[in-house]
């Protein structure tokens, strides 16, 4: 039976999974290094107008058709390796990180039949179906429930839980780290010890099924509680996408069990006045993505955890009359990883050959997921995308 | 004793001293059941009217104060789903017959109707209404009273339902869910029935009797034939023995919660018939019954969220602070007014999740916490009797010696923690 | 005697007179006109106060306290915590002084006094007191409570050390020094600051506050009952915060004048004054002789005033907001006011609203066609006559735009006003299909066109309830866009405006004032006619009894049909901007007790 989103979303309040977490330390031992990859989904809500994220700055189309937008020739970062290509000025962080060989950008994702309305591409996105009609399960909704013992997600965000996750397993929003407070403080611990002792007992007549929930609560809360409690070695930057990063790198680098975890950025939608907008939106990406790569370098756990970013579409080739632009299709995804063989992958944006002004993808973000799904998770992807896509060779 | 005794035996009334002493326990578990939670006052009140008298008596106080009439006013003016949900959980928690609340939230899981298709809290909460009003009556007037009500009506698709055209939801949902339950009707009724109430319409928000949609053919149903109009199926149905089966155990269910086999179920349906359909004296058997007061029965439901804040609110005397409640109600599954399916809500342990027992963690820390004014909760009162008397509140028939001893080291001298504490307690999550 | 000699002599005596007269005179207390006279000019700002003594007798002994005191609310009052904290007070006071709270009030206050103020480096905050003794009594009574205080909290005699200053005998106890010269007794926490009054007060010198450029700001009226000054750029703290960037557009045209005056404000002095008719209160904030900056200009327009609000005004306003901007130059140069984001969501928010007005240019042909005032106004709906009004009954309100020639630009404002419509309507269409669709009807008032949003709500609904206040509507005069919640108060706005005949080019046109208005009765009628519903709200969230909720709300009634009004203003005159509060209350022979 499938769950309505909004059962689900109802039943998914500020709260935490169900796997246990001792089952988990012992899977993860005997799984050894390969079986505990972790996936960090960043969404970039809006809309992210990829042909001035990742630029093709020898192209002369591009500054014609962007006279007020498009980025100048020298201030364009170049790309290690392309000699057409660049990435926008406020991302020095990622450029660096391309040279050292972590980051792949992927050009030209998309899907075909592109739908440029923001929740049904982006629903689109979160269950990797283009023909969406109704209610469906989200792609990492269905990988939980494929590894219930190995995989358990996480929501990092004040939004709702992302259809993504919509499926059988519970998934946990974290919204503003108020539910942690229960057990902070003095107060918080002398409750703590209460509960943990009144927990443990068991007793001549009893409701054991809640005991046993309760211990399952108590630790993950206790699990999140003691991660988030050690500084990070590296700054983050004070934003809402440098926060949540923040509480994901202390995640994966304490040993937190949720292997998927999920946050996001909003703002992409520049249809007016897109410079300062966007140069702050990238700015802030590019800061926050490379506090966390070298949050989890400095741990040691740089390959075992891979940074996807997304956004629902692109936008428009030529820049409108509010010095902004529209809606569009294809954009370019990062992935982010110490495992991963840093490049850039598919064709440099064609601005001859557009699809009513937009640009054509070239690879289907199926792929993408099929090479997640396969390599980091070990789960069969044709099933679960319902197709067979080609992984793309990114993992060393 | 309960295993030796036959259904009938297990129904019949409670004998104070000989099938179990009637004491400050005994009453306060009626008041849990019946009621919300187990206040002082409602307690020694129950038990000065005795297991036989007290059901009946709680279900007739007169609730229609002053205040119930202005805040059923104003919120009904606002008109918003949050401002009629506001207007029930007040009503709940501060109401002079939450005996009534209690038997009208059986029938608003009952007849599940979701606001978020019919779209009107005004139409909700005239259901509401309906059920507090008529809920201790008759079911034969109940039924007839809802299958009428506009919110039902809009909610499983009434206008759609057109002579030609018919559309099997209500009357799928009025056999299968309503009056019957699975297996006592066949698809061949259920088709015809939908028949019978075509034209049973909603217009400008009221029930409207559309003749012209209306079929007035032969129907068969249930073997019988003629031209039966809705009323007529309604009536059919409630005649038959399964019915009184199906509501009985519901019944059964909500306020006993001892697990029911073949022989309770019959004895349940005979009880049914001798009260003649009545329900206000069917419930007070149930709740007088020898099985009521039997040791399985004693802690053995686990409380829905409503029971869960609001009893707990109820035993620590709060007054105030009911726009909270949906909210809070909400978080740990308990959506008023926006019921998840026509099948209602799942109850039982499915009530407890990880989140959902997290967000009544959070309201136990709402009570001491620093919105410590919203609830008005009477601190000074509470100190001055003690922590004695507050385990005597919440645990009536004993609490085990080592919690209450690890309660009382760690937050002896802090009484809001201890209330914290008690109310996270897994004891105190069963009614 | 030889006559030459006694002339010399007489000459030398002459002489010598005048001489020793001179040195004498330099030792000599001067006359204290102004109290500002003895203050050292390097005070940061200074309060003063007169005849505050004799003001508070007479309020004490007046028959007008002693009715309200026996007023239902004066009743009140007088049961609760505060009031008998207050007696207390003043009995502890009686008791360790031996004397009376108020004579010896009136006696050492009472007549005139100063408080100044100034930090240092060394001495920190500085204070002086310099008062203006009724009488010399009144000087040793003062001494005697202060002794008889002093000894009942320490237990031991008190004892003042005696010193001196270049002739003026200085005496200290503890951290306070003071010094009696004359009429004025001068109290100081530090022995310098006291010292240089004593300079000032025997005419050692010239530099006193009284005399010094930033104070002569000041005006010589004495309409205050106390009044005070300050040199804001002196302290540290606030000097920063004045005219810097704001991150909220709503904020920033509301206060970003105000604020860069601040900056610019070399004197600040605030007034107040009361009495039985009000209490009000004044504040200027003088800029130096460069003036306010000009990138201000578009919170500080000049217009012509007209008759249109005070026309309203007789008409029975709950309540009025009349803001003049030059909307159009503000938005231009909001990175001037705003920060980065901010002036970013401006844009978004430009380019959002172009859709609306058909695809125009928000900010460069909407904007610049609007004049210079923006009003919102506020009136209570008429009570229906059969009973059946909506509950809550909520006030009308709207918004009234200028615009300079409405007849080529007016057309905008009717698009916009449809788009919006048609937009909801497509909104509650998708949500819920049974829902009824709001319809645009044009009526006519006179022969300006209005639009009045019909919600498709049933008649004669027996409890209409909160969404039965509403009928937007929408009109286009000559001059006005109006926007109101209700057809009725759009059509009282239509018919005001068609009056009015326009401003002829000669007339004068003066620095507009920013003006908010609160009628108080109009205000308690507000509570009256959502009494039920308020006290059932009271009940729900504070658990207490309907009745209980009703008398809550009826001594707020009470305490609210006091005042008869509350104004506030704000303006420029030239390089100077005035804010007056001003509160007018009702405590004439009749006190009218809520009737309804």
């Amino acid at each position: 039976m499938i769950f309505t989103r909004r059962d689900f979303l109802k039943l998914s309040g500020p709260g935490l999974t169900l796997a246990p977490a001792l089952l988990l330390e012992a899977a993860e031992k005997a799984a050894g290094a390969a079986g505990n990859q972790r996936l960090v989904v960043v969404q970039l809500t809006g809309g992210n107008d990829g042909l001035n994220t990742v630029i093709p700055f020898e192209d002369d189309s591009y500054y014609r058709s962007r006279p007020a937008l498009a980025i100048p020739k020298a201030r364009v970062l170049r790309l290690e390796g392309s000699s057409e290509m660049g990435l926008h000025p406020s991302l020095a962080g990622l450029q660096e990180l391309h040279k050292e060989g972590h980051l792949a950008i992927i050009q030209g994702a998309g899907y075909p039949g592109p739908d440029r309305s923001h929740f049904r591409s982006m629903d689109i996105w979160h269950t990797a179906n283009p023909s969406i009609a109704g209610e469906e399960k989200g792609w990492l909704g269905k990988a939980l429930e494929q590894k219930p013992a190995a995989l358990s997600g996480i929501h990092i965000g004040s939004e709702s839980l992302p259809l993504a996750f919509n499926g059988e397993r519970h998934v946990a929003s974290i919204q503003n780290l108020d539910f942690i407070e229960l057990l902070s403080g003095s107060k918080g611990a002398r409750l703590k010890k209460i509960m943990r002792a009144v927990n443990a007992e068991p007793r001549t007549r009893g409701p054991g099924y809640i005991r046993g929930l309760a211990n399952e609560t108590l630790d993950t809360l206790d699990q999140i509680l003691k991660v988030s409690q050690e500084p990070p070695p590296v700054e983050y930057p004070d934003s809402e996408l440098g926060r949540q990063m923040k509480l994901a790198g202390q995640m994966v680098s304490g040993g937190y069990p949720a292997r998927i975890l999920y946050l996001g950025q909003r703002g992409y939608d520049t249809h007016a006045r897109q410079s300062n907008a966007h140069t702050s939106l990238l700015g802030d990406l590019s800061g926050a993505l490379t506090a966390f790569y070298r949050h989890v370098e400095k741990t040691g756990v740089a390959e075992r955890v891979t940074v996807m970013v997304f956004s629902e579409f692109g936008r428009r080739v030529k820049e409108n009359a509010s010095l902004g632009t529209d809606h569009g299709c294809a954009a370019p995804m990062f992935l982010l990883s110490g495992k991963i063989k840093g490049c850039l992958r598919g064709p440099n944006p064609d601005l001859t050959n557009l699809d009513r002004g937009d640009l054509r993808f070239t690879i289907d973000f199926r792929r993408v997921y099929a090479t997640l799904l396969e390599e980091l998770f070990r789960i069969d992807s044709k099933k679960l995308l319902g197709g067979n896509f080609d992984k793309l060779g990114l993992f060393t | 004793m309960s295993a030796n005794l036959t259904a009938r035996e297990r129904l019949e009334p409670f004998r104070p001293g000989k099938d179990g002493p009637w004491d400050y326990a005994a009453a306060a578990h009626l008041a849990r059941r019946q009621a919300f939670g187990a206040p002082r006052e409602l307690v020694e009140k129950i038990l000065e009217l005795g297991p036989r008298a007290a059901p009946g008596a709680l279900l007739e106080e007169l609730d229609e104060t002053p205040e119930m009439e202005a805040v059923a006013d104003s919120q009904r003016r606002i008109g918003s789903t949050e401002a009629v949900q506001t207007w029930w959980t007040h009503r709940m928690l501060r109401g002079n017959c939450p005996a009534r609340d209690k038997l009208a939230l059986f029938w608003h899981d009952h007849f599940a109707t979701s606001d978020t298709k019919v779209k009107d809290a005004r139409l909700m909460m005239d259901q509401v209404q309906l059920f507090i009003r008529q809920g201790a009556g008759h079911f034969h007037a109940l039924l007839q009273s809802i299958a009428r009500d506009p919110a039902i009506l809009i909610w499983l698709d009434g206008n759609s339902n057109r002579k030609g055209k018919p559309n099997e939801n209500f009357a799928r949902e009025l056999m299968e869910l309503f009056s019957l339950g699975v297996g006592n009707y066949t698809e061949e009724d259920i088709k015809e029935a939908a028949r019978a109430f075509t034209g049973w319409h909603v217009k400008d928000r009221k029930f409207w009797f559309n003749k012209r949609a209306h079929d007035t053919g032969s129907k068969t149903i249930f073997g019988t034939t003629g031209n039966f109009d809705g009323t007529d199926v309604l009536l059919a149905c409630l005649e038959k023995q399964a019915c009184g089966e199906f509501i009985a155990e519901k019944l059964f269910n909500y306020y006993v919660g001892t697990p029911v086999d073949g022989e309770l179920r019959k004895a349940l349906g005979e009880l049914y018939h001798a009260n003649l359909h009545s329900l206000s004296p069917l419930v007070g058997q149930m709740l007088s019954s020898r099985e009521f007061y039997s040791a399985p029965a004693r802690r053995a439901i686990l409380s829905s969220p409503a029971d869960f804040a609001i009893g707990t609110l109820r035993n620590l005397g709060a007054t105030a602070g009911a726009a909270h409640l949906p909210e809070e109600m909400s978080r740990m599954g308990m959506d008023l007014l926006r019921p998840p399916s026509v099948k209602g809500w799942q109850k039982g342990k499915s009530w407890l999740n990880s989140n959902t027992l997290l967000s009544r963690y959070r309201f136990a820390s709402m009570l001491g916490g620093a919105d410590e004014n919203s609830f008005r909760v009477p601190w000074g009162k509470l100190r001055k009797e003690g922590p004695n008397r507050l385990f005597k509140l919440f645990f009536p028939g004993g609490l085990d010696e080592k919690i209450r001893k690890v309660i009382l080291e760690e937050a002896g001298g802090d009484l809001k923690l201890m209330v914290t504490a008690i109310v996270e307690l897994p004891e105190h999550q069963y009614i | 005697m030889h006559p030459h000699s006694t002339r010399r002599s007489m000459a030398l005596a002459f002489i010598s007179f005048f001489i020793i007269q001179g040195i004498l005179k330099s030792e000599e207390l001067q006359e204290c006109a102004r109290l500002a006279d003895w203050t050292p000019a390097s005070v940061i700002g200074y309060a003063e106060a007169k005849m505050t003594g004799p003001r508070l007798r007479s309020f004490l002994s007046s028959a007008r306290l002693k009715r309200l005191l026996d007023s239902s609310l004066g009743k009140a009052y007088r049961q609760g915590e505060d009031y008998s904290k207050l007696i207390d007070n003043l009995d502890n006071i009686e008791q360790a002084t031996g004397q009376k709270p108020l004579e010896l009030f009136d006696g050492l206050l009472g007549k005139e006094f100063l408080l100044a103020s100034r930090l240092s480096f060394t001495a920190g905050q500085e204070a002086l007191l310099l008062t203006r003794i009724k009488n010399p009594a009144a000087i040793a009574r003062g001494r005697k409570a202060f002794a008889a205080a002093m000894e009942a909290a320490t237990g031991s005699p008190f004892e003042t050390r005696k010193l001196d200053h270049e002739g003026q005998a200085i005496e200290q106890a503890g951290n306070i020094w003071f010094a009696e010269m004359g009429e004025i007794l001068a109290l100081a926490n530090s022995k310098k600051i006291l010292e240089e009054a004593i300079d000032l007060a025997y005419g050692r010198t010239e530099k006193s506050a009284g005399a010094s450029p930033p104070f002569s700001h000041l005006s010589d009226k004495k309409d205050y009952l106390i009044r005070a000054s300050l040199r804001p750029t002196f302290i540290p703290v606030l000097a920063g915060q004045f005219g810097r960037k704001l991150d909220n557009p709503a904020l920033s045209f509301l206060l970003s004048g105000i604020s860069g005056a601040l900056r610019d404000c070399k004197l600040m002095s605030a007034s107040l004054d009361t009495s039985w008719s009000g209490i009000s209160l004044g504040l200027t904030l003088h800029s130096d002789d460069s003036g306010i900056a000009e990138k201000y200009d578009p919170f500080f327009p000049r217009t012509t005033p007209g008759e249109f609000h005070s026309n309203l005004q007789k008409r029975g306003l709950l309540g009025s907001i009349r803001l003049s901007r030059n909307i159009h130059g503000w938005w231009e140069n909001s990175a001037a006011f705003l920060d980065a984001q901010a002036a970013g969501s401006l844009a978004q928010a430009s380019a959002a609203l172009s859709m609306f007005f058909g695809g125009l240019n928000f900010q460069d042909e909407v904007l610049s066609q609007l004049g210079k005032t923006i009003s919102l106004i506020f009136k209570n709906p008429p009570k229906a006559r059969n009973g059946s009004s909506p509950s809550p009954l909520i006030p009308g309100g709207a918004l009234i735009v200028e615009l300079n020639d409405a007849k080529k630009f007016g057309r905008p404002f009717i698009v916009a006003f449809n788009s919006l419509v048609s937009i909801i309507n497509i909104t509650r269409m998708q949500q819920d299909s049974n829902a009824p669709s709001m319809l645009v009807r044009p009526e006519k008032v006179g022969e300006v066109d209005c639009y009045k949003v019909d919600l498709g709500l049933p008649g004669n609904a027996k409890a209409p309830g909160i969404e039965y206040n509403f009928s937007p509507s929408l009109a286009v005069t000559r001059n006005k866009v109006i926007l109101g919640s209700t057809f009725d108060i759009v059509k009282l706005l239509v018919e005001e405006s068609e009056k009015i005949r326009p401003a002829g080019k000669t007339s004068v046109q003066a620095y507009a004032r920013d003006r908010l208005y609160i009628d108080g009765r109009a205000l308690n009628s507000i509570l009256g006619n959502n009494l039920n519903f308020l006290a059932a709200q009271q009940v729900i969230d504070k658990g207490i009894g309907l009745d209980e909720a009703k008398n809550e709300l009826s001594v707020i009634r009470t305490a609210l049909s006091y005042i008869r009004d509350l104004e506030f203003e704000s303006f420029r005159e030239e390089e100077a901007i005035h804010m007056k509060l001003g509160i007018g209350l009702i405590t004439g022979n009749t006190i009218v007790e809520p009737s309804n």
